[in-house]
């Protein structure tokens, strides 16, 4: 490749790798004035390391390890109200709005919102963006690969993750198998 | 010089003569002693034998260990990030169900008013 050209493909391509990552920094120093925090930030470097590793009973796994490049998910639970800024989230959630972003689910709520956006690429879906900010929850969770809402689904149940129902007129319901559909099934009792 | 002559110089040049005595044995005494010069002792040959095949057992062993070490690295750092990536998949499905379960409910209230 003629070198004219390589520099603005490397210069671009490392552009396009930066931005799947979302910069969260200004949510730093949350985690002290939250009750619960969960900090994740996996890279291809470490789904590469998973998928050596995945054991033959993890197909579903290793499946959707192949197809998603980065994991990012953010959490925080807080005692009372206004712990974070309301402000900082909107201005996620407006940049979430532009570029390769397409919104498909946007909830407003008193004190807070939820948002679901899709990653576009060139060749369709690119992972997805969810922002949950609520009164005493926020949550951000930044998937990036080649894969749609539906794959997760096929998740559930398995690994400790809770037996939820994710299809269009299904309603969330924990069956109680794990610890984790327990917790779920005594949120919705609530 | 003519074909006589060069005969009978040839032939003095060519004739036989006795060796002085003792030289056979001072040559093979010699021989002998270069020979003993340069030989290493049994020993030294051994231990050179035993301490290559040492070093080399020691190097193949230490070769293992660090591999063996870094897969078990490995294996640790890909359990934490499997830990981590079924956490992710976790609170990413429980959000979901929650959105939807939230939109499911609103929608109804908001027709039946």
């Amino acid at each position: 490749m003629n070198s004219k050209y390589l520099i603005p493909v490397v210069f671009f391509s490392l552009v396009a790798f930066a931005e799947q990552e979302l910069d969260l920094s200004f949510l730093k120093g949350l985690e002290a004035k939250a009750k619960e925090s969960t900090d994740i930030n996996l890279g291809p470097e470490q789904i590469q390391l998973l998928m050596g590793f995945s054991g033959e009973g993890s197909k579903e796994l290793l499946g959707l390890g192949k197809s998603i490049e980065r994991v990012q998910v953010k959490t925080f639970e807080f005692d009372k109200d206004g712990m974070y800024s309301v402000a900082e989230m909107e201005g996620l959630r407006a940049k979430l709005k532009s570029g390769d972003f397409v919104p498909l689910i946007s909830v407003k709520e008193k004190g807070g919102f939820t948002e679901i956006v899709m990653r576009k690429g060139p060749k369709g879906n690119r992972g997805f963006v969810i922002v949950s900010a609520e009164a005493r929850e926020l949550t951000v969770v930044n998937i990036v690969g080649d894969l749609d809402l539906a794959s997760l689904g096929k998740l559930t149940g398995k690994f400790g993750i809770p037996n939820i129902q994710m299809n269009s007129g299904g309603t969330s319901k924990g069956k109680g198998s794990s610890k984790g559909g327990k917790e779920d099934q005594d949120e919705d009792e609530k | 010089m003519d074909e006589r002559e060069f005969e009978e110089k040839m032939r003095a040049a060519l004739r036989p003569v006795e060796a002085p005595d003792g030289l056979a044995e001072q040559i093979i005494r010699r021989a002998e002693a270069l020979a003993e010069r340069t030989r290493k002792p049994v020993t030294q040959q051994a231990w050179l034998r035993w301490g290559a095949l040492a070093a080399l057992l020691a190097m193949g062993s230490f070769g293992i260990l660090r591999w063996e070490e870094k897969k078990r690295a490995e294996q640790i750092e890909a359990r934490k990030v499997a830990e981590q990536f079924t956490m992710a998949m976790n609170i990413t499905t429980r959000k979901m169900a929650r959105i939807q379960k939230n939109l499911v409910v609103e929608v109804p209230l908001k027709r039946g008013h």
